[in-house]
């Protein structure tokens, strides 16, 4: 019996088999409605460290989801150019105007002209004033520790230690940078000073001097935070109104500015720019391969209301399950249309004995057609939603997302595609496909085919190399990146120093940890200089040590005039020193180390405020040493000390999410594998199971001969790819089990997913691309084993597909 | 004592150099036969005197200057340092060759900035801050030329400088920033050639 004309109306469909529809579109549309009704901006973020478990026990995570909250991330960094051909920096009248006017705006909370050397100074006068209670405690404590360290009898400890003053007094005065210091020489003999002003430099870092007219340099904090929009927008109109007030005093001034806002409100245009863009193409590209696979494609339309029908479901179950999800989610969970649509095609597309008995438009046939599919297809969604259920209990709340996501779409997909299809239709007709030759002809082939695969694999997989950086998540901004790293290097942040960060539930603790971190870093790089606003402030330990030092050195001015006057000194002008020994060993209003702490606080303002800071998180400390960063050498546990490089990639912590992922999907292949045997038996079930796992392997081997660097979203691809490839393999064992050929829907569900990844392999977003490469690969793999499965001989075989 | 020498009185001895502008208005006319945009390489040795000390403290290094590239101060005992003077400001680069610059606004660059015009012999700008005495040289020719600071110069932190030479050669400055606290820097040995190789530029300019 011919086909039916797909175009012609279908009577039997009338009356009371389209109730199931009107229901199906009525549940769907009060699902739409109480998605409505959300308010989606508080819902769904885009903000990467969303992606961190709250909770996360790792110290690299932990550290860089409190870093985003707190004040760091508030930093916004702006440049005053002076006209190019100009000979000297903007003027001073011009900066006051600009920086005046952002004090102004209720955008900003600080603003700090870099240049300007007043708070820096006002600092040091502060120090320089309480330098016995601040900064002897640790001179003491160290040059205690080097006494120990020589062996030499504890009563020689006061003239060791006046004589070794005295000669690092001479060594360095003979330093051209000893100029600045020397009126302060007679009052502070044991230079306690001068490691300050240095370690000041090294903390706000030196402008590259590569012109004469360098611009002028402006730290500020933006009140709100970046990742809200009022930390966005209102910065901007903020620093463009004081550019305006700067340009009142000087018309050639130009601004560049930087700030974690920029990158924020960059990176939610991109995704749903992204979004929008991927979302296009991949409906146009699966229009045009079906145009291509099957007559009258419009009828596909009847397809849209499963992928927009699981969608909807999805959207709603991981809306209920959780309350705030990435917009990740929602790109990578385009891959699910990929999968809904398979169900509506198995459904739709006529069956692989549709040639002989399949009439295809009336009820009885209908009926038939779904009890037939029925079996394979629960299989396939069964399992399916099994492997991403397992998802759920990763650690990574992006993969438990996608693992609800994902699950609840496809059995709100099959429901969907099976009250849909309840009304009898006309099948969809596909076009003549050519198909693999038979025969001796398709023995070569298969052949061929098995040992290149072999090949692939055996030649790949030795070169799969794995790395995960969170950067990846995001969408790339080259140009704002670039702006930001030229800004920064201006700012002294180059990639010459290392930046590291101590923290702890307290700042005693914190400071203890910094010791401990110091002595590692003295040791691990030796000769590279360690600045911390940290160690402006005394371990508990020494200040608590120090009255009980002091008390044994009550004389010391008096040795130290003597092992000065043998240096070539008068000891007579060190009487101001004499004076303040002795008010700090008789210091009676010597106040607690928590207040010590409390008021340096004050005198720490702009840039130098955010390196030493409390919150209800903990304390932080951030040092800065003069060294490149290196991955390799991490400071130890006891240290309390993460350096900057490592939370840029959090590879480490992403590498026990691959992991954990990789354990996962192992568990629900295992699961796979026992049902397809259980279900099917060992000759089909071999098939079944064999032919996705064969797939994956060769799209491995394939991407890695290609030089591609895997990480957490091709594991995560992989797993999809598994259970498509896996709906494939049971539909052709079912076929081969009937003796018929491979059903077109295969065909059809094959190019149609192969196509929209292959949408998503372009994406500017290196993860979805990530994803999208690896599931069209082994779509495409899995689809020409079918083919070549198809036309081998064997149990019944196989008759070409129409 | 606040004033600050920041130890550029070394800087003095690059005036050996003579490298000014071309039309630097107020030079006498004998001043024009000291510049030079040779490349200058010479040793020196530096007395320190202090306040604070019975005797002076002595370094000695070797001076590069260029007019294109400024002047170069590598200090060699008793520690190795170099100081660089030009037209950026004021750096320090210590054995390991880090690089660090003085910091805007301070005197240390002031006195850079005034010291780099006295090499210069910028006379036109120097005006402006100091009272300059530039007698002509004696009949053996030898010269003195010395800067007093106007009262809008003292926050230089000098009190007098003095370059003494003969010929087209320096031999000796004296750098006062009061009675008891005083630089002398005597220059050994000079070398002139037309242009720094350039490891050496890498090395010891910026």
């Amino acid at each position: 019996m011919p086909p039916a004309d797909p175009t012609s109306p279908v009577p039997s469909a009338r009356g009371a088999s389209l109730w199931p529809r009107i229901v199906l579109l009525l549940v769907l549309a009060l699902i739409g409605a109480w998605l409505a009704t959300r308010d989606h901006r508080a819902s769904i973020s885009t903000n990467v460290v969303d992606l961190i478990p709250a909770d996360e026990r790792d110290p690299e995570a932990h550290l860089l989801r409190s870093l985003a909250t707190q004040r760091q991330s508030r930093v916004v960094l702006a440049l005053l150019h002076p006209a190019n051909d100009a000979d000297e920096p903007p003027s001073p009248a011009a900066v006051e105007a600009f920086v005046n006017r952002l004090r102004a705006d209720p955008a900003f909370a600080e603003v700090q002209d870099v240049d300007d050397p007043t708070d820096r100074d006002a600092l040091g006068r502060f120090l320089f004033e309480e330098r016995m209670r601040y900064l002897l405690p640790g001179w003491l404590a160290a040059r205690r520790q080097a006494f120990e360290a020589t062996g030499a009898p504890a009563d020689t400890w006061p003239e060791w230690l006046a004589e070794t003053t005295a000669t690092e007094l001479s060594r360095f005065l003979a330093r051209p940078e000893s100029g600045a210091y020397r009126d302060l020489v007679s009052s502070d003999p044991l230079l306690l000073l001068p490691p300050v002003a240095a370690a000041a430099g090294l903390l706000e870092g030196d402008a590259p001097a590569d012109d004469a007219a360098p611009p002028a340099r402006i730290w500020a904090l933006s009140s709100a935070a970046p990742l809200d929009e009022a930390g966005q927008q209102p910065v901007a109109d903020a620093l463009a109104a004081a550019l305006a007030a700067a340009r009142a005093v000087d018309p050639s001034l130009t601004m560049e500015w930087t700030g974690v806002g920029r990158f924020a409100a960059a990176s939610r245009a991109g995704i749903q720019q992204e979004l929008s863009t991927l979302n296009l193409a991949s409906i146009l590209g699966v229009l045009v391969v079906t145009c291509l696979l099957v007559r009258a494609p419009w009828r596909v339309a009847h397809l849209l209301p499963i992928v927009g029908g699981s969608l909807v479901i999805a959207w709603a179950a991981v809306t209920l399950v959780f309350d705030r999800v990435h917009v990740l989610v929602f790109v990578l969970g385009a891959l699910l249309a990929g999968t809904a649509v398979d169900y509506g095609f198995h459904l739709f597309a006529p069956g692989s004995d549709d040639n002989n008995d399949h009439d295809g438009d009336g009820p009885d046939s209908t009926s038939r057609h779904r009890r037939k599919v029925l079996k394979p297809l629960a299989m396939s969604c069964f399992t399916t939603v099994v492997g991403f259920s397992l998802l759920t209990f990763s650690e990574l709340p992006l993969l438990r997302h996608i693992g609800v996501f994902v699950a609840a779409g496809l059995l709100g997909a099959l429901g969907v595609a099976w009250l849909w299809f309840a009304t009898p239709l006309p099948p969809l007709q596909p076009r003549a496909w050519p198909g693999l030759p038979s025969g001796p002809r398709g023995t070569v082939w298969r052949r061929t085919a098995l040992v290149v695969a072999i090949i692939l694999i055996a030649v790949g997989l030795p070169r799969v190399h794995w790395h995960d950086d969170i950067r990846e998540l995001q969408l790339p901004t080259p140009e704002l990146t670039a702006n930001d790293d030229a800004i920064r290097a201006r700012f002294g942040d180059t990639g010459d120093r290392t930046l590291y960060l101590t923290h702890a539930a307290d700042l005693a603790s914190a400071r203890a940890a910094l010791a401990r971190f110091n002595t590692w870093h003295d040791a691990t790089f030796p000769g590279a200089s360690l600045a911390s606003a940290g160690l402006l402030i005394p371990t508990a330990a020494a200040y608590e040590e120090q009255p009980r030092i002091l008390a044994g050195l009550r004389y010391f001015p008096a040795v130290l005039g003597k092992h000065l006057q043998t240096e070539g000194y008068l000891p007579e002008a060190f009487s101001p020193f004499a004076d303040v020994w002795r008010d700090a060993v008789f210091d009676d209003d010597r106040p607690s180390y928590a207040d010590l702490i409390a008021a340096l606080q004050p005198h720490l303002n702009g840039q130098l405020g955010l390196l030493l800071d409390t919150s209800p998180d903990g304390a932080w400390l951030i040092s800065i040493s003069d060294h490149a960063g290196d991955e390799a050498v991490a400071p130890p546990a006891e240290t309390a000390t993460l350096a900057i490089n490592q939370l840029q990639s959090l590879n480490q912590l992403f590498t026990r999410y691959r992991s954990n992922a990789l354990h996962l999907s192992l568990a629900g292949l295992t699961l796979l594998a026992i049902s397809v045997l259980a279900l099917y038996g060992w000759r089909a079930g071999r098939l079944i199971f064999l032919l996705p796992a064969g797939a994956t392997l060769v799209a491995f081997g394939v991407l890695a001969l290609a030089g591609t660097t895997f990480n957490l979203f091709h594991l995560l691809g992989a797993f999809l790819g598994v259970c498509l490839s896996h709906d494939y393999a049971i539909f052709l064992a079912a076929a081969r089990q009937d003796g018929a050929p491979p059903p077109a829907s295969i065909r059809l569900s094959a190019l149609t997913t192969a196509t929209s990844f292959g949408v998503l392999a372009t994406s500017a977003i290196p993860v979805v691309a990530a994803l999208g490469q690896i599931v069209a690969l082994i779509v495409v793999v899995a689809f020409v084993a079918v083919e070549l499965i198809a036309v081998a001989p064997g149990p019944g075989a196989l008759r070409a597909a129409p | 004592m606040k004033r600050t020498l920041i130890g550029l009185a070394a800087l003095l001895s690059a005036s050996l150099a003579c490298a000014a502008e071309p039309d630097a208005p107020a030079a006498p006319a004998w001043i024009a036969a000291l510049r030079t945009t040779d490349a200058i390489h010479a040793t020196f040795h530096e007395e320190r005197q202090l306040p604070i000390r019975r005797e002076p403290l002595e370094l000695t290094g070797e001076l590069r200057f260029q007019t294109d590239l400024g002047l170069s101060l590598h200090y060699l005992t008793p520690e190795e340092r170099t100081l660089i003077v030009d037209e950026k400001g004021v750096a320090l680069r210590d054995d390991r060759g880090r690089t660090r610059r003085a910091p805007a606004g301070s005197k240390a660059t002031q006195s850079a900035a005034v010291l780099l015009d006295i090499l210069r012999f910028d006379f036109a700008t120097l005006a402006e801050d100091f009272e300059i005495v530039a007698p002509e040289p004696a009949a053996d020719g030898s010269w003195t030329l010395t800067f007093t600071p106007t009262p809008a110069g003292q926050r230089r932190g000098l009190q007098h400088v003095e370059v003494n030479g003969h010929g087209t050669s320096v031999d000796h400055l004296t750098l006062a920033a009061g009675s008891a606290e005083q630089i002398d820097i005597t220059i050994d040995r000079t070398d002139r050639s037309t242009a720094f190789a350039a490891e050496e530029i890498e090395r010891y300019f910026r």
